[in-house]
């Protein structure tokens, strides 16, 4: 046996060793630092402005709601597209307390129910947490009662009160979560397993979640993808105040964001440790150019008037959007050696 | 000629003591009850058989009915008791019968799950509903159902042992590939991500150890089954399975299997060490001391299916080499095979139904599929194959006159760059599966 072990021993040092010694420790990445300055620099700054800018919308419905004018209209509207922005910044998150809350799906289902809004307007008498207002309620249903009819809006006082009912929950869903982070940091941090429903585990779900949502719901279905190329430019989130362009752009942010971990330690800085490569190059590199490409390339269209007069001038920004999509379902998991899902796997 | 028959004697027909083979029921039986239990308490039924809209299926077990969501859960419920009627060795020929069959059937119903180690245990359960192993500790024996006997032919729990050794042997032989030795892949994936465990943790990001690993892995694969049965081994072998098995199941997420092992295994000891290890359980000496006036002997007309049962278990895993190009990549010939923990795979697929005119629905693939089967689907070609199906019958089913399912399929294996997969133009709901070759799948770029 003893013979044995010396043989194998030298067959894998003559394997292992290559020029650099096989036994020298790199400098260990620390997978709890990493998820510390995620928590700490992105995801809880992320939802604190989200809460901030909730805030400020609430004010500004109920500022509106006394004095419906111009003025007040214009500073609601585009206290609206703050608080849109701000959380489609922070939606990745949807793991521990946004998840209990199902946040994703309560406050930002689009496209909105126009028909129900109207009819629960003109009742004024809903329930915004009923099932059948899943479809009528959070950003999108501001999006079309703030843009939909100025003359409306102005003068008919159970309009403004619709926008503060849902900017209510929203910003009571702002408040709960950012406080309810407080309490599940530690948590967060300290789970630095590799299997399914760890905390690395669920960042990386989330993040392949939110930028498929960016293929598909915030991209692709208005362009047609799912509709044998018949465009649906209705179906845009922020169809309404033309703000589709900027609020995927901010939706793209907060996903690179997750995965940089802002300027301090994220998921590129451990692919990197890892010697993540993709093609000859960092994996790393690759995903980050790729995220900056798609959100530039954006900032030259609006997904709206594009969709409407010219779809096929979005075709190159939505392959880019495809190839992110395959490095951040197959070669990041896979490079980082992290289960994503619960079922067992073959043992040996 | 003189060496043959007293091997054969000595493997098949040889009475050797009962006690082995009881405890391998008794721990069979427990550790399938308590794997339908934390099954049933994590939530997978629901998850993998009642929420999934659609399930995919095995090769040739296309037919298999979807049970009803009560359905789903009596089997489950018959799983778990049968199981305790193994282990208790109560009406156990009904009991390994209702095993067989009900786990085999849930098995059957997606093949999304497909694991070696439920193969194993189908073919386990299959094995044991013709062995005599409630002949002694049973309830059966107690209620006078069956008459205790103290031994039995050798050739039953020689046949358990085969079994076992094959699962290792094919494990270590699948090992012996370029990926496993010279690159220590997939293991140089998974043991960073374990760094944080304590006191191992820091050596698992050093460069030798996935090369350490993957090499003692190989090695033990290859030989233990040997050291288990060569008596002066045997403790020390038994040692390493243990060591072995725990360290696999701290590392990854691979469920009950390391207990099955390590339970299973024990049929190699001596039979003194059992009848002392259930005597001392019992403390019942008079159990032990029961005659054996009620001998079983292995009938000759039993010989032929065993033989037949023998070979295929030998043959069948290398019909991978029928295919060309790497199994790991292609999976044809994959499943049934004993190739455990040899792959990190991922894909992506983005399906396309056109229509007559050449439009594309392109397809989100949560639409239908749970995590895990849009996670299996990716990587493999018969799933596509059904999964295109599905799609073209649910799309007609909407009034889309479908000419073709394509599909933009990207898999990476063993931390490669991620590759196209398979042909984009090809129709994938215009293929049949089969054993033949499936054309259609890129050649594998190392």
């Amino acid at each position: 046996m003893n013979k044995l072990t010396g043989l194998i021993l030298v067959l894998l040092l003559s394997f292992g060793c290559k020029e650099d010694d096989p036994t020298e420790v790199e400098d260990t990445f620390d997978k709890g630092a990493m998820l510390t300055n995620v928590a700490n620099n992105v995801i809880i700054p992320s939802y604190s402005e989200w809460e901030t800018n909730a805030k400020v919308l609430l004010e500004a419905a109920e500022v509106f709601n006394d004095k419906p004018n111009e003025t007040n209209l214009t500073s609601l509207r585009a206290a609206f597209i703050e608080a849109h922005k701000s959380w489609n910044g922070c939606s990745i998150f949807e793991f521990g307390p946004a998840a209990d809350q199902n946040t994703r799906l309560t406050i930002n289902t689009f496209p909105t129910d126009t028909g129900q809004i109207e009819s629960n307007i003109s009742s004024n008498d809903y329930d915004l947490k009923s099932a059948q207002n899943a479809d009528a309620k959070g950003f999108a249903a501001i999006d079309y009662v703030l843009f939909i009819d100025d003359q409306l809006l102005l003068s008919n006082p159970a309009r403004a009160q619709y926008v503060i009912e849902n900017a209510q929950q929203i910003f009571d869903r702002a408040s709960e979560i950012s406080s309810a982070w407080a309490a599940y940091k530690d948590e967060f941090a300290s789970n630095t397993s590799s299997s399914a429903g760890s905390s690395i585990s669920n960042l990386i779900n989330e993040l392949n979640y939110e930028f498929e949502l960016v293929k598909n719901a915030r991209v692709g279905i208005p362009l047609g993808k799912k509709t044998l190329g018949v465009t649906q430019v209705e179906k845009l989130e922020g169809f309404y105040s033309d703000e589709s362009t900027q609020l995927a752009q901010s939706n793209i942010q907060g996903i690179k964001e997750a995965f940089t971990g802002g300027s301090g330690l994220g998921l590129d800085d451990y692919l990197d440790d890892l010697d993540a490569q993709k093609d000859g190059q960092k994996l790393s590199a690759a995903l980050i150019t790729l995220f900056d490409e798609i959100e530039e390339d954006l900032s030259n269209f609006n997904l709206k008037t594009s969709i409407e007069n010219n779809p096929s001038e979005l075709d190159p920004v939505y392959n880019k959007i495809e190839r992110l999509v395959v490095l951040l379902k197959t070669d990041m998991p896979s490079q980082l050696g992290v289960q994503i899902t619960y079922q067992d796997n073959d043992g040996d | 000629m003189t060496g043959i028959k007293p091997f054969l004697h000595r493997l098949i027909d040889r009475k050797v003591s009962i006690s082995p083979l009881v405890t391998f029921r008794v721990l069979f039986g427990l550790l399938m009850f308590a794997s339908v239990v934390r099954f049933w308490t994590n939530g997978w039924i629901e998850k993998q058989y009642i929420e999934p809209s659609l399930h995919f299926k095995y090769f040739g077990f296309h037919w298999i009915p979807e049970p009803s969501t009560p359905g789903i859960y009596l089997l489950f419920i018959l799983v778990g008791l049968s199981a305790l009627g193994i282990a208790l060795g109560l009406v156990y020929r009904l009991s390994t019968i209702l095993f067989f069959l009900s786990f085999t059937y849930i098995e059957l119903i997606d093949a999304t799950y497909y694991l070696n180690h439920y193969y194993f245990v189908s073919l386990v359960g299959f094995l044991l509903i013709f062995m005599p192993a409630h002949r002694l500790h049973s309830l059966d024996v107690r209620f006078g159902l069956t008459k205790s006997t103290t031994k039995v032919p050798a050739g039953y729990i020689s046949l358990i042992k085969f079994q076992l050794t094959i699962v290792y042997l094919f494990a270590g032989i699948a090992k012996l590939n370029a990926d496993w030795l010279l690159h220590a892949m997939p293991l140089a994936l998974w043991l960073p991500a374990q760094d944080h465990l304590p006191i191992i943790g820091p050596f698992m990001k050093l460069e030798i150890t996935p090369y350490l690993m993957s090499w003692a892995g190989a090695i033990y694969d290859l030989t233990i089954p040997f050291l288990l049965i060569i008596s002066r081994t045997r403790t020390l072998a038994y040692l390493m399975v243990i060591a072995f098995h725990l360290m696999t199941w701290w590392f990854f997420q691979i469920g009950m299997f390391p207990f099955i092992m390590i339970g299973a295994t024990l049929i190699f000891f001596s039979p003194a060490f059992h009848e002392r290890v259930q005597s001392w359980l019992l403390s019942d000496k008079s159990i032990v001391s029961a005659p054996h006036a009620h001998p079983v002997s292995i009938r000759s007309w039993a010989l032929f299916p065993a033989a037949c049962f023998i070979l295929f278990q030998v043959a069948f895993p290398f019909r991978y080499l029928s295919y060309d190009g790497n199994p790991f990549w292609h999976e044809q010939g994959y499943r049934y095979g004993w190739r455990v923990m040899l792959i990190e795979k991922a894909g992506y697929a983005q399906f396309k139904v056109v229509n007559g005119r050449g439009q594309k629905i392109e397809v989100d693939n949560k639409d239908f599929l749970t995590p895990v089967q849009e996670k299996m689907m990716s990587t493999q070609p018969d799933f596509m194959i059904q999964y295109a199906k599905i799609l073209k019958n649910h799309y007609k089913s909407i009034g889309v006159d479908v000419a073709a399912v394509n599909a933009d399929v990207h898999v990476t294996l063993n931390g490669r760059s991620s590759k196209p997969y398979i042909k984009p133009e090809v129709d994938l709901a215009a293929q049949v599966d089969s054993w033949q070759p499936k054309t259609w799948i890129l050649p594998f770029e190392s």
